[in-house]
């Protein structure tokens, strides 16, 4: 079993969530494993067509060509790249989406924090601590792990930002992964402090009109209308709540790897870095062997995910590759 | 190397006459290797003079690819070469030289030591350390296609039948590897037309750091093909090959294939190239470098008349491939003594590996700890960040061979820093602790190391205009502003920084090798840097030594293949149980948990 492995079978261990179960599962059966040699198979022989012209400068096939290089070099980025992409979802998925609930007082906002959280039977826990600014409850939407963080039944209203006129608990609106924009009918259409307070938010906003059964509008009107007496609107609610979380693997599926945690992140991001520092350092006329060095880099990037490298790793596919001796 | 050392040293040999035989092709040199003939030449051994000596074609490969990668390659007359290395062992007072078949080793009671050895003319000698070396010849076997096979050491020596059962009785694992040689012919046969000369380089290298002698005359190496007519013979025959009729078990090299494994590898390759060396001055033979071969007579005759320029060559002998035993280097130290016989040492390709420079790193390793061993003292090893040696034997006694094991820059993780040109400076303080250099040689290497400082120091204190930068930066297609420092000039790609102190007006009176050295250390700075790091990072997991008696099979924590393997190499540090194959960092995690609660225990 490798660290990965390792990492997964606490994942599911603790897994709350179908789509966390499964991340873990693909995890714990070498998706992310197999993905990873993969990579590091793909950046060892890029290093390969280096080391080849280095230790057999006078066979057949004569120098590597520099297309050859560049085709070997940007498909290996993008891939990383693309691995790398995969990880705030990822990471999401582990911790639970932050889902943080605003709007101006009375908008309905417990009361939608109850329904979604009542149909999954999610179990509201008071946050232990001292300021009680909040509520966070975890809930299931459509499969995946979310946060839930209400202001709802605050005392102290130190830490929630009224000046907009707005209630919010500050301390989670930094965190926080998407917000829930509670508008009550038409009251909350056009407010300025609504629109402000929604342009301010560096994390995605999803706005719904609550209480739609006290004022009926138009089924696919937007704001999406939503009802926690009636529960109209609320399936639709939480396909895009999922949606704005997790859209990224939702579109993946779970057959492709994701990565899941910050040590994964790190790995990959310094991986990447090196992939560039080679590129630019091979196209700034730097000595080939020189520039290999950041290739290796790049594999004991990955390797501290995965295993060991040796320059065997590297031989290898110098031979699998070339025709070479004379 | 033991003689050097002022032991009491005997060269015992099956025929005098073949010291210094180049059994393969006749070169010196080359990628890696040549690095490793330097740091032999530093550390006190004979290969880098004796080649200098021989040299009559000499070419520095990757010259375009940057200094780093520098690999400097020569030909030699065989002639020449066995002469010089004939002469210089016999400078060596200490040092008696005798022919004679080794056919007994003597071991103490219970055959835990080795005391000497027998040869089959009766003789005994009585030796406190054995260095074997027996190249391809224990119980050598050569083939010429399915059908003839010779009893051989090389094409016209015994083989070594006897010693190599007595080995195997003291419980060593045997096993079997083939190489090959290619046909030669005789140059007069060849059509001079045909093939495209290819000259040496007018640069006056020499191998060795300590003494400058005068080179032989220079001859060029010609190149030819071997195209799709060469290709359909040797397909047609190929159930005649021995490769490919099953008449060798032995495994054979990736990197150094026979003509037939080329063909039947990479078939879509259109042709192959063909290197025609000159086996000496004074002889007309050639070596067919590429044509590597187990097939019959009759089809390296048929196979050589198909390549352009051979249309009509003699042959003047067959290539072969030979099999022959090797010991695999996991029953090895990391001085490359016997695991289990005390004070017997093994170097060459006894030990899996191939090449002359190859052979002469183990030569050097196994000579020094010999007399180590023997006086008292703790064992040398060369690091792998220190030489191409130190990778070289680590290599093989962490991970053992699967194939005739060849160096290559790639074997390396300090592919800078392992270098040609700065071989001195990374062995002569080794070198000068062992007592390997005479006084004269020690002062010379001083002199040389302190001109490459001094290069240094004028690189970075002296300014340079952007009018005199001019001349030397446009090369490199770049321009300078404003004036700047010499050192941050020849940073960059390109430009030289002998040229820069010439534009400069800067006499350095240094050898321009000094330079060289200097200007690679400028160059590649940061890089370098980053090598250091890695190395030092290596030198921590080394400092961690792993107690030679620790029980891996039962160490629960450690998956079931790593207690195997660690169990059979037992490495003495945990750097070396990371090279291990099999052994992964979980395991590594967990054995330093293991080795330090064991140490504990036993305490």
């Amino acid at each position: 079993m490798d660290l990965l492995q390792a990492e997964a079978t606490a994942d599911l261990i603790d897994a709350g969530s179908p789509a966390q179960r499964r991340r873990a599962l693909q995890q714990l059966e070498r998706g992310l494993s197999d993905r990873l040699a993969a990579l590091r198979a793909a950046i060892l022989e890029l290093e390969a067509l280096i080391a080849y012209d280095i230790d057999f400068p006078e066979e057949d096939e004569g120098p590597v060509s520099p297309e050859r290089v560049r085709g070997a070099w940007s498909a290996v980025r993008g891939r990383v790249a693309d691995l790398l992409r995969t990880a705030p979802e990822g990471e999401r998925l582990r911790e639970g989406a932050l889902l943080v609930i605003a709007g101006p007082p009375n908008a309905g906002k417990s009361s939608l924090f109850n329904a979604l959280l009542g149909t999954e039977r999610a179990i509201v826990t008071e946050i232990p601590g001292t300021t009680r600014d909040a509520i966070e409850a975890q809930a299931v939407i459509e499969g995946f792990p979310f946060r839930l963080v209400d202001t709802a039944g605050l005392r102290d209203s130190d830490e929630r930002v009224e000046r907009l006129g707005i209630e919010v608990s500050k301390k989670y609106l930094g965190a926080a992964d998407l917000v829930l924009f509670c508008e009550e009918g038409e009251k909350g259409r056009g407010t300025g402090d609504g629109e402000s307070f929604i342009a301010a938010c560096t994390a995605p906003v999803v706005r719904v009109r609550t209480k739609a059964d006290l004022l009926p509008v138009p089924r696919h009107s937007s704001p999406c209308p939503v009802s926690a007496v009636t529960g109209e609107g609320l399936p639709e609610l939480r396909r895009q709540l999922a949606e704005v979380a997790f859209g990224r693997l939702l579109a993946l599926g779970d057959v492709e790897p994701v990565v899941t945690r910050a040590r994964h992140r790190s790995a990959l991001e310094r991986a990447l870095a090196e992939l560039d520092a080679f590129w630019a350092a091979r196209t700034g006329g730097v000595d080939a062997a020189a520039t290999a060095t950041h290739l290796r880099a790049a594999v004991l990037a990955l390797d501290d995910l995965i295993g060991t490298v040796t320059p065997e790793d590297v031989l290898d596919r110098v031979f699998a590759a070339f025709c070479v001796g004379k | 190397m033991a003689a050097r050392l002022g032991a009491r040293t005997l060269l015992l040999t099956s025929v005098l006459d073949t010291i210094g035989q180049m059994s393969c092709n006749p070169a010196i040199g080359g990628i890696a290797k040549g690095t490793v003939v330097r740091e032999v030449d530093v550390l006190g051994g004979l290969m880098g003079r004796a080649a200098d000596r021989a040299t009559i074609q000499f070419r520095m490969l990757n010259r375009s690819k940057g200094p780093a990668v520098w690999a400097p390659r020569a030909q030699a007359d065989r002639t020449l070469y066995r002469r010089a290395v004939r002469f210089l062992l016999e400078q060596f007072p200490a040092l008696e030289l005798s022919q004679g078949m080794v056919t007994n080793l003597l071991f103490d009671q219970g055959d835990t030591r080795i005391t000497g050895v027998e040869t089959g003319d009766g003789r005994r000698f009585t030796a406190r350390a054995v260095i074997i070396t027996a190249g391809t010849f224990l119980r050598g076997r050569i083939h010429l296609g399915t059908d003839t096979q010779i009893p051989a050491g090389r094409a016209g020596d015994q083989p070594s039948m006897e010693m190599a059962q007595v080995i195997e009785n003291a419980g060593l694992i045997v096993s079997r590897f083939k190489t090959g040689t290619p046909p030669r012919v005789d140059g007069r046969s060849v059509n001079w037309s045909q093939v495209e000369r290819q000259d040496g380089d007018n640069e006056d290298f020499r191998f060795s750091f300590h003494q400058r002698v005068e080179r032989p005359r220079q001859v060029p190496c010609w190149i030819t093909w071997a195209g799709e007519e060469v290709k359909d013979i040797i397909q047609r025959h190929l159930k005649e090959s021995a490769l490919y009729g099953g008449a060798i078990s032995g495994r054979g090299p990736r990197y150094c294939p026979s003509v037939e494994d080329k063909i039947v590898k990479f078939p879509t390759a259109k042709r192959h190239q063909i290197f025609l060396e000159p086996e000496g001055l004074d002889t007309t033979e050639l070596y067919v470098n590429g044509l590597s071969t187990s097939l019959p007579v009759a089809v390296q005759l048929e196979f050589l008349h198909a390549v352009p320029g051979l249309e009509r060559a003699r042959m003047t002998r067959p290539g072969y491939a030979i099999e022959y035993d090797y010991y695999p280097p996991t029953q090895l130290t990391p001085w490359l003594e016997v695991k289990n016989v005390e004070h017997l040492f093994f170097a060459g390709q006894i030990n899996g590996t191939t090449g002359y420079e190859e052979a002469a790193g183990q030569g050097v390793v196994a000579g020094i700890n010999a007399v180590r061993r023997i006086r008292g003292a703790e064992p040398v090893v060369l690091g792998r960040n220190d030489a191409y040696i130190g990778v070289l034997v680590d290599d093989l006694v962490t991970r053992g061979v699967d194939e005739p094991y060849r160096l290559f820059t790639s074997r390396s993780e300090f592919r800078l820093l392992l270098r040609q040109d700065n071989a001195l400076r990374r062995l002569v303080p080794l070198a000068e602790r062992l007592g390997l250099l005479t006084d004269d040689e020690l002062r010379a290497a001083e002199r040389r190391l302190e001109e490459e400082e001094s290069a240094l120091r004028l690189a970075r204190e002296t300014t340079i205009t952007p009018e005199e930068a001019a001349g030397p930066l446009a090369e490199s297609g770049t321009t300078l502003t404003e004036s700047d420092r010499i050192a941050v000039i020849a940073k960059r790609p390109g430009v030289s920084l002998a040229a820069l102190f010439a534009a400069a007006g800067v006499g350095t009176g240094a050898a321009a090798e000094a330079i060289v050295a200097a200007e690679i250390e400028i160059k590649y700075d940061g890089y370098l840097a980053r090598e250091r790091e890695a190395a030092a990072r290596l030198a921590e997991l080394a400092a961690f030594i792993l107690p030679p008696d620790l029980p891996y099979l039962e160490l629960r924590t450690l998956a079931t293949e790593a207690r195997q393997k660690l169990d059979r190499v037992r490495p003495s540090s945990l750097a070396q149980a990371a090279r291990v194959p099999g052994v992964t960092p979980s395991d590594l995690h967990n054995l330093v948990l293991e080795a330090t609660r064991w140490r504990r225990r036993v305490a």
